[in-house]
């Protein structure tokens, strides 16, 4: 139903589709099987984050971000996906994730939690370790 | 497409504010997220890198002398 090429997530789509797409799917994301699909929207919420972050609306920003983690399967994968135990027919790679946690970090920064602010920041610098001396 | 997508729009807008499960009101919502993500996919720009490929000439055409 959706297309099936997995495009970047990429900012030429007008702010009101890409909220209206995030809108939408952060009510039924738990629904979303398919792995390409998962993929697509997570990209789409991390152009929603990034848009709401920019328009200083921190809170969907946070909740956008965490919505397109679930989807990826949790920042965590990464350091399965390093290992190749990715999952069958998932177009989802390390970047994607390392964008989402570090835009969550942000968010969370910006909102004042500066707890989970914390706790995102020291997944990220596992991640990037991971992702710099785990890349062949 | 765009008027496609408007009238399911106001379809589905009117049907979910009838709604009274939560279920079938997510299940909703999943259809129209894929209509607003299939429709943003139709109309978006293209992207720099897109452009670049459609104007850069294929390797081993001899354009008008071919």
């Amino acid at each position: 139903m959706w297309a099936r090429e997995v495009p970047s997530p990429d900012l030429t789509s007008t702010p009101e589709q890409v909220f209206k797409v995030a809108g939408h799917y952060r009510i039924c994301h738990t629904l979303v099987d398919d792995a390409v699909e998962r993929h697509r929207v997570a990209a789409t919420m991390l152009v929603a984050a990034q848009r709401a972050l920019r328009t200083t609306l921190y809170r969907e920003s946070c909740e956008f971000a965490e919505i397109g983690i679930a989807l990826v399967g949790g920042a965590e994968a990464c350091w399965e996906w390093k290992c190749d135990n990715r999952p069958a027919n998932s177009p989802t790679g390390p970047d994607l994730v390392l964008d989402l946690t570090r835009l969550l970090c942000q968010a969370y920064y910006l909102n004042g939690q500066n707890d989970k602010a914390n706790e995102y920041g020291l997944l990220i610098a596992v991640l990037v370790t991971v992702y710099v001396f785990a890349s062949p | 497409m765009t008027e496609q997508y408007s009238f399911f729009h106001d379809r589905v807008r009117e049907a979910v504010g009838t709604m009274v499960s939560p279920d079938q009101a997510r299940n909703h919502h999943l259809v129209f997220g894929r209509l607003a993500l299939q429709h943003m996919d139709a109309t978006a720009e293209p992207t720099d890198a897109q452009v670049r490929t459609l104007t850069m000439p294929r390797v081993g055409s001899r354009g008008a002398f071919s």
